[in-house]
């Protein structure tokens, strides 16, 4: 009897109303979080990967990273990676849950106060999902979206369920160095990581190295696997102005050894990428 | 069992009914809706508007990029806070008053979206925004305060009349493209709809306000009627589902689109029809004389075109050849027939008023009555002294529309009963309460 009680109190007390709530919010994605591996169709040749992250507080929505890395002797200036918001089209009962099949995916930037986002409002790229939506098998082809946002890929791109080597990370203190960097050159410190309003923050130490000019940076979480890269400055007064901001950083993880890549928004080939040294 | 039962009906019942609990609380920062100000009134603001803006600057200068973003907020979102609680009710009058009211409330309304969708923390970033909406309306605060300045020294240097801020409308449209850029910034689907959704609802309330209201007529009742269709999350509307916040946030930024370039045409306009004036602009009255409607006898603008309007016409005078009723309108004294609606008494007549009142132009004219000449009158309830729509005889809230060049009519919004003094002190409370607009 008071087993049934109980069931009871927690049917009317809690479940119903859970239910009541997700029901606001329901819509989901059709590309499950994860890593995918593509192909390139047209002109453009190679891998393509795209990692997403799903956007708390937007059902449905999702950050989407891809990433070109064209296998050479110099790994160096061959790479290409933009950052996305993407966001659903439309939406369908697939298994009982709206389900978006469509979305557009449209460059993310920093703007003069050191925040992401969107320069132009118009999408790059269109995603449509082709086969088993929802599941990590997911097919989908990213087309042009024709909008005259000429910002990051411009290539069809058709993922056909295959995973991806590379993971999207969280982002792990340590030191990093440029592949190809001099011993004390190009080296990177991420230290006093924190999760203050639980996004992840970090001061950064760059040695500088031929192709960049080092100082003190200040690293901040701004969406889902999305890092700003900000310089700071130090005056008489002791205060730390922010200078322009320069770059996005996006750690990523292939077998099992962290990088980081610096992008600069505006142009997805200015990539700079740092391996993990030690921790 | 029966009282376990009851209580879980109980327990949902509450939760159920809480959403409808709140969506009869406004997240706006009390002070907003700006109402208009007397000479004797501003004296006092003069004082607070100069304590406010050294507590602005002090503010700022303690931001520092790499404090802890939710310290930062809380500093000062307290701040702000505490500046627009030392002020008069008066002050809603004042840019910089209305630029902090707006800041406090987009950081209520990003806040209570985490809070409803049961998240601990806010999606990456959104603190980041928060304190940047707040600083920027602080800077906004700061830089219309010139603009307060001048304002406020124009006033005093009349006599005790109404007057609105010159720059309002400019205010309005400057904060909602910046909410609108911001938006982009905010990943929490329903805080961004709701700050752009509310951000036009601010500048059509703006555009009203404005001395110059009438020739913004038509943006404003384009606005309003569009606007009616998307729920206003910081009133209490409840939030839509998200995949139909992103779609609602599509449709409005085309919306506010369009309204920029109407108001920045609109303003063009008058620029040009105006004489250059001084940098210090001379404050107008709150309530713009009427335009006039359709008495051509009495016309007295020239080069504007009329609205159009009914009449009949004995085909030889007025330079109107067929005799009959006529759609026309005037342009520079000249009388232009827009159609004719044949010479069969009162069915051409009424032909002629059923379509005149379906066109735009009419429309407009209806929503710049209500805007200008809504007031409190004593109505017989008679067909026969021009009363449309109130059947009673008493005070009533009403407007005028004109049907004929010489006939205008009283339309009804509210009635107040027929008990003397009473029931006009009611209507007048109530005309104020709507900030004398019969919508």
């Amino acid at each position: 009897m008071l087993k049934k009680r109980k069931i009871m109190t927690v049917l009317f007390g809690t479940l119903l109303p859970m239910i009541a709530l997700a029901q606001n919010f329901a819509a989901v994605s059709g590309i499950p979080e994860g890593s995918y591996k593509g192909k390139f169709r047209g002109q453009d040749h190679g891998k393509v990967h795209m990692m997403t992250q799903d956007i708390k507080g937007c059902r449905g929505c999702f950050i989407a990273i891809l990433f070109k890395r064209h296998v050479g002797l110099f790994a160096s200036g061959e790479e290409q990676v933009q950052a996305y918001k993407a966001l659903p089209q439309n939406d369908f009962l697939v298994n009982g849950m709206k389900t978006a099949t469509q979305y557009t995916l449209t460059p993310i930037g920093v703007d003069t106060d050191g925040e992401l986002t969107t320069p132009n409002d118009d999408p790059s790229l269109v995603l449509n999902i082709t086969q088993k939506i929802g599941t990590q098998d997911v097919e989908f082809t990213v087309t042009n979206a024709q909008s005259g946002n000429n910002v990051g890929f411009q290539s069809t791109m058709i993922f056909k369920g295959s995973e991806s080597p590379f993971d999207l990370e969280e982002g792990k203190p340590g030191r990093y160095k440029e592949a190809w960097a001099a011993k004390e050159d190009g080296t990177i410190s991420i230290i006093g990581q924190n999760f203050e309003d639980g996004s992840r923050s970090a001061n950064v130490t760059w040695n500088g190295s031929k192709h960049q000019e080092g100082g003190t940076f200040y690293l901040k979480e701004k969406a889902p696997g999305i890092f700003t890269f900000t310089a700071v400055s130090y005056l008489a007064t002791g205060t730390q102005a922010q200078a322009m901001p320069q770059k996005i950083v996006i750690f990523v993880k292939r077998d099992r050894r962290e990088h980081a890549l610096l992008v600069n928004p505006k142009d997805g080939s200015d990539v700079s990428e740092l391996k993990i040294m030690h921790r | 069992m029966k009282k376990t039962l009851t209580l879980g009906i109980l327990g949902l019942a509450l939760h159920l009914a809480a959403p409808a609990a709140n969506a009869q609380t406004t997240l706006e920062y009390p002070g907003g809706p700006h109402s208009g100000i007397t000479s004797s009134e501003i004296q006092s603001l003069k004082g607070w508007s100069q304590n406010a803006m050294a507590d602005i600057t002090r503010l700022l200068n303690e931001i520092q990029p790499m404090l802890d973003a939710s310290d930062v907020k809380r500093k000062l979102s307290f701040g702000m806070e505490n500046i627009a609680q030392n002020s008069d009710t008066k002050a809603a009058d004042l840019l910089l008053r209305q630029a902090i009211y707006a800041g406090l409330t987009v950081n209520r309304l990003i806040e209570q979206e985490s809070i409803r969708r049961g998240m601990e923390n806010a999606p990456q970033g959104t603190v980041d925004q928060q304190v940047r909406i707040l600083k920027h309306s602080l800077e906004m605060a700061k830089e219309y305060y010139k603009s307060d300045f001048a304002y406020i020294n124009g006033i005093l240097s009349k006599k005790d009349t109404s007057y609105v801020n010159p720059k309002l409308v400019e205010f309005g449209v400057r904060f909602s493209q910046f909410l609108i850029k911001m938006s982009d910034g905010v990943l929490d689907a329903s805080a961004s709809y709701g700050m752009i959704r509310w951000s036009l609802g601010i500048l059509e309330n703006y555009l009203g306000q404005d001395s110059r209201n009438v020739v913004y007529a038509s943006t404003i009742k384009h606005l309003h009627d569009e606007l009616k269709q998307y729920p206003n999350i910081v009133t209490g509307q409840s939030a839509p589902e998200d995949i139909t916040c992103i779609k609602y946030v599509r449709e409005l930024k085309r919306l506010a689109q369009e309204t920029y370039k109407e108001i920045k045409q609109t303003t063009d306009n008058i620029q040009m029809a105006e004489p250059a004036q001084s940098s210090v602009q001379t404050p107008t009255p709150v309530r713009a004389p009427a335009a006039p409607m359709t008495n051509a006898g009495s016309w007295s603008a020239p080069d504007r075109a009329s609205i159009a309007a009914c009449g009949w016409f004995d085909g030889a005078t007025h330079g109107i050849a067929a005799r009959g009723w006529h759609r026309f309108h005037i342009v520079r004294n000249i009388y232009i027939s827009d159609k004719y609606y044949d010479n069969e008494g009162a069915a051409s007549a009424y032909s002629c008023y059923s379509d005149v009142v379906q066109q735009d132009y009419y429309q407009n004219a209806v929503a710049t009555a209500k805007a200008n000449e809504c007031t409190c009158k004593w109505l017989d309830g008679s067909g026969d002294s021009h009363n449309i729509n109130p059947p009673s005889r008493g005070w009533h809230l009403a407007y005028p529309v004109a049907v004929d060049k010489d006939l205008k009519l009283n339309v009804s919004v509210r009635y107040f009963d027929n008990n003397g003094t009473s029931s006009q002190e009611a209507c007048n409370r109530e005309l104020v309460k709507r900030h004398f607009q019969c919508d």
